[in-house]
């Protein structure tokens, strides 16, 4: 069974649960937060295996969450979720260093692929 | 003490009553039936009476609203957490078990229990959709699948379709919305009759639904639109087709001749998006279409899909178009980018007019490398105006 910490940024609870119950039940340690300021707070209080944020989020956005984690110089792997599948916001999520894009609607199972790769690295 | 408030009051009142109905004729009457002070204490007694008790009934209905209001959220935050925990846990211990022999019964089970403790009422129902909807909206293949099977098996759609039926129009649009988003085909006739709704916005979902909803003719509207498509209504119809299968995307040539030129132009930018490469013909015959509007569209399309063939039709026009359409063309033609097509941006570059000799500036510039040579030649050697208007766009910056 895998012990790496994942947090989730996600200001939608009802998704932010789901995916909370996918991930625990691969066996992940999960932790969660609501908004961007909440999650950058979870960041350098928890040091997270890897961050899965949406884009929209209140107080701080998503990519803003990119740019702290990346600037911050750990090598924590990002995934972004985001509604918006935009070819400039998926490019400037790429450019602030996010690991990974994944548009909604997604498959859970697709996610959960794309996090066991970027844990293996 | 009393008594004088209540006679100063009623002084009050009546001094009121008098000044504004003092032209009247009634004035006397209300003197007359007034005349008496015990009669005015009486009357002003049974009107402060009458305030008091409407405060104290304004008071318990806001508390008691309020109370309802919060123990209503507390319910729907409840119901809310239940949900969301029983959909998590069919869609994602679903996906393991779908294939295991017991997952018939298990999801007979479950749809029952739902049925028994949750779907009894209106409200319960309407959480409930809007939990399915949300996670249906996020999650694709066999989690989404699975969503919209427990809602076709609890039947949401049928409360969805009423609600079509709804004399508000919002409500109406929320059941357009719902049903395009489960794709219950079944409701696509009674959503097409709303396309002629009066509100637009109804009108607008309407015609959005029939993308993902109608099999046979999903662009019919554009047949019938005699309505303004506004630029809003074209954002979303635009946005609704890209998630349409490309085989289901129609030749959009067939309505360059629509009278309705919004639906021309809405076309003209489909054509473009799809590229719909064997209508090129079709669209540089639109260059003489009577309406501005529409031939500036085709315009710049022939711009954006790089047509070499449109510049003779273009440069043709070039020379009997108004200022504003001069400069849609030269930036046409700078993105074309042939040399006859430069050849002609680099005699506007010295048009007296300011406006046309910035908009070619603005073609050299998407001519890329010619087009910068011509610009480095006007720095080097132009007049005030054409040395201006390199340096701006040979600016970096910029």
């Amino acid at each position: 069974m895998s012990t790496h910490t994942i947090l989730i940024i996600e200001d939608e609870e009802l998704i932010l649960k789901s995916l909370e119950f996918r991930l625990k039940k691969d066996g992940y340690r999960v932790l969660k937060a609501a908004d961007g300021r909440e999650g950058l707070r979870a960041i350098e209080e928890d040091k997270p295996d890897l961050v899965i944020t949406d884009i929209m989020l209140p107080f701080n956005s998503g990519l803003e969450v990119v740019n702290k984690v990346k600037t911050m110089g750990g090598n924590v792997p990002i995934i972004v979720l985001s509604n918006i599948g935009l070819e400039s916001v998926v490019l400037d999520a790429f450019k602030l260093g996010a690991d990974d894009f994944i548009t909604k609607p997604f498959s859970p199972v697709e996610l959960t692929l794309r996090v066991k790769r970027l844990l293996q690295k | 003490m009393m008594v004088s408030l209540l006679r100063f009051t009623s002084c009050f009142f009546l001094t009121c009553i008098c000044s504004i109905q003092q032209a009247s004729a009634e004035e006397s009457f209300i003197r007359r039936g007034l005349s008496s002070s015990d009669q005015i204490v009486r009357v002003c007694f049974v009107l402060m009476l009458l305030f008091v008790l409407t405060s104290i009934i304004v008071v318990i209905s806001l508390f008691s609203r309020r109370t309802l209001k919060k123990a209503t959220d507390t319910k729907k935050a409840e119901l809310k957490e239940k949900f969301s925990l029983l959909l998590t846990g069919i869609i994602f211990n679903s996906e393991d078990e779908m294939s295991a022999p017991e997952w018939k019964d298990k999801k007979r089970n479950l749809i029952a229990h739902f049925r028994k403790h949750y779907l009894g009422s209106t409200v319960n129902r309407r959480i409930l959709c809007e939990q399915i909807l949300l996670l249906h909206s996020s999650f694709s293949g066999a989690a989404a699948m699975v969503l919209r099977n427990l809602y076709l098996e609890l039947g949401l759609e049928r409360e969805a379709i009423k609600m079509l039926a709804h004399p508000n129009w919002s409500v109406k649009g929320m059941a357009v919305r719902e049903l395009t988003q489960m794709e219950i085909t079944a409701a696509s006739p009674r959503i097409r009759k709303l396309q002629k709704h009066e509100n637009p916005v109804l009108r607008l979902e309407a015609k959005t639904a029939a993308l993902t909803l109608e099999q046979e003719n999903p662009f019919s509207f554009l047949d019938e639109s005699t309505t303004l498509l506004s630029d809003w209504q074209q954002v979303n119809l635009e946005y609704a087709m890209r998630k349409m299968p490309s085989d289901r995307i129609p030749d959009f040539t067939q309505w360059f001749g629509a009278a309705n030129d919004r639906v021309v132009t809405f076309c003209v930018r489909m054509l473009v998006m799809h590229n719909q490469f064997e209508g090129v013909q079709k669209l540089i015959g639109l260059l003489a279409h009577h309406s501005a509007a529409v031939r500036v569209e085709a315009v710049k399309a022939c711009g954006e899909m790089n047509l070499e063939e449109a510049v003779e039709a273009l440069t043709g026009i070039y020379y009997h178009a108004d200022e504003s359409e001069k400069g849609f063309i030269l930036v046409a033609l700078g993105r074309i980018g042939t040399p006859e097509a430069v050849a002609l941006i680099k005699q506007c570059v010295s048009d007296p007019v300011f406006e046309i000799a910035f908009k070619a500036g603005e073609g050299l510039q998407c001519a890329g490398e010619p087009g910068m040579l011509i610009l480095r030649e006007s720095l080097a050697t132009g007049t005030e105006q054409e040395v201006k208007i390199a340096r701006h766009f040979l600016d970096t910056r910029i």
